[in-house]
């Protein structure tokens, strides 16, 4: 990451609270590397950002996580895009899961600039706040927008090992020299892609009718279609494969997504898996 | 031409206090102490780590220092945030254990800070 942040948002109480941080824009070259990943295309020549730090030598030691997947469990939040040139556009600077809080910048007080020695001030208050939370999950998948990103590098790195964990060996066949083609499978059936050792599309879930993995309205009738002779054996596999917790009959099932309805979350990164927030972690609604 | 230098000497100073002064003031508005207790485990003896000490202790209630290399999950306890952070060979930086079960506020930094959460498998992290 170089030393400034993008200019997004700035409503988050890290912008706030105790103090105003007063960010001063300018425009920056786009990163090329911004533009080999989904929906780089579509940016601008130029990009709005402000300067977080001015170290006395050339910046290192300042880093960005990924960004995809980031919010997608309630214990995490994305708090300032970093402007970096090895990662996507919307990878994270400054992030939090649970109790933990990455300031990815690497400077010193002293070398930052006035609005980001607020914002590091603000940063250390706010993760007070997360006092005995700890993180809900731990990594142990990559977020689906991988399966489109490899997709689109299929024909440029030539070490065919990088993608073992990403594509079966007849797709890498079929489309070794197509990855338009593949990243059409995923673009088209993002809301359907799981693992199983690679990224796949939900067949299961297309010939059920249902159009994404990951609400709980699709849960919901999972549930619904165990009391359904002719779809009970296809629901339950598909319970297996996305819920964390499991369950022998359907009024446990049913009694079960009553109790957390308002609790329950799904997580790539998790695992796929759909999940229940503990009792008193949330400060505010999951929806 | 000493009394010249002396009086220059002397501006200088005065400028560099009043800079500081300008400093806090323009970080901090209210002027008061946040009420949170710091240790910031670092490298201990480092500019870095008296970088970070100085500008933490004009703004929290109390700010203790610790070399990150003998990190211990139980010394932080009795603080409020605890914050990570090294200065040099960056991906040499000590790796403390921290306990799955750890759940003191804690602000990690750089890449050393990217390196501890892809260890206890964040969401933040280095790759």
């Amino acid at each position: 990451m170089r030393d400034a942040a993008h200019g997004g948002s700035l409503k988050h109480e890290v912008f706030h609270t105790p103090f105003e941080v007063n960010p001063r824009f300018e425009a920056w070259p786009t990163p090329g590397r911004y533009r080999d990943y989904p929906g780089g295309d579509k940016l601008p020549d130029k990009i709005k950002v402000w300067r977080v730090q001015r170290p006395k030598k050339r910046s290192s030691g300042s880093v960005v996580s990924r960004g995809w997947g980031f919010d997608d469990s309630p214990d995490a939040e994305a708090l300032v895009a970093g402007y970096n040139t090895g990662k996507e556009y919307g990878a994270v600077g400054v992030g939090r899961q649970g109790n933990f809080l990455q300031w990815g910048f690497s400077a010193p007080p002293s070398t930052m600039t006035g609005a980001g020695r607020r914002l590091f001030f603000n940063c250390i208050c706010y993760i007070h706040k997360f006092d005995g939370k700890r993180p809900l999950i731990r990594k142990e998948r990559g977020d689906r927008t991988y399966a489109v990103r490899d997709a689109m590098l299929i024909n440029k790195i030539k070490n065919k090992e990088f993608f073992r964990g990403s594509f079966t060996p007849e797709q890498m066949e079929k489309y070794k020299s197509d990855p338009a083609g593949l990243t059409k499978v995923y673009a088209d059936g993002f809301e359907l892609i799981y693992r199983d050792k690679t990224y796949r599309i939900d067949e299961d879930l297309t010939a059920l009718g249902l159009k994404s993995n990951r609400t709980v309205e699709t849960l919901q009738k999972l549930i619904e279609l165990l009391t359904d002779a002719k779809h009970a054996d296809r629901a339950r596999r598909l319970l297996q494969r996305y819920v964390a917790a499991s369950f022998e009959t359907s009024a446990q099932w049913q009694a079960w997504f009553r109790k957390n309805r308002d609790r329950i979350y799904f997580s790539d990164v998790g695992g796929y898996k759909f999940r229940v927030v503990p009792k008193g972690y949330l400060t505010k609604p999951l929806r | 031409m000493t009394g010249a230098r002396i009086i220059l000497g002397i501006v200088a100073i005065l400028v560099c206090v009043r800079a500081g002064v300008c400093r806090a003031a323009e970080d901090n508005p209210s002027g008061k102490k946040i009420d949170l207790r710091i240790l910031y485990w670092g490298r201990g003896g480092s500019d870095r780590e008296k970088d970070f000490s100085e500008f933490l202790s004009k703004h929290f209630r109390e700010v203790q220092t610790r070399d990150l290399r003998h990190f211990d999950a139980d010394a932080t306890k009795a603080f409020d945030v605890v914050i990570l952070d090294w200065d040099k060979n960056d991906f040499k930086a000590p790796r403390p254990t921290i306990p799955e079960g750890y759940t003191r506020p804690t602000v990690t930094v750089g890449v050393p800070g990217a390196f501890i959460c892809s260890r206890l498998r964040l969401k933040m992290g280095h790759l």
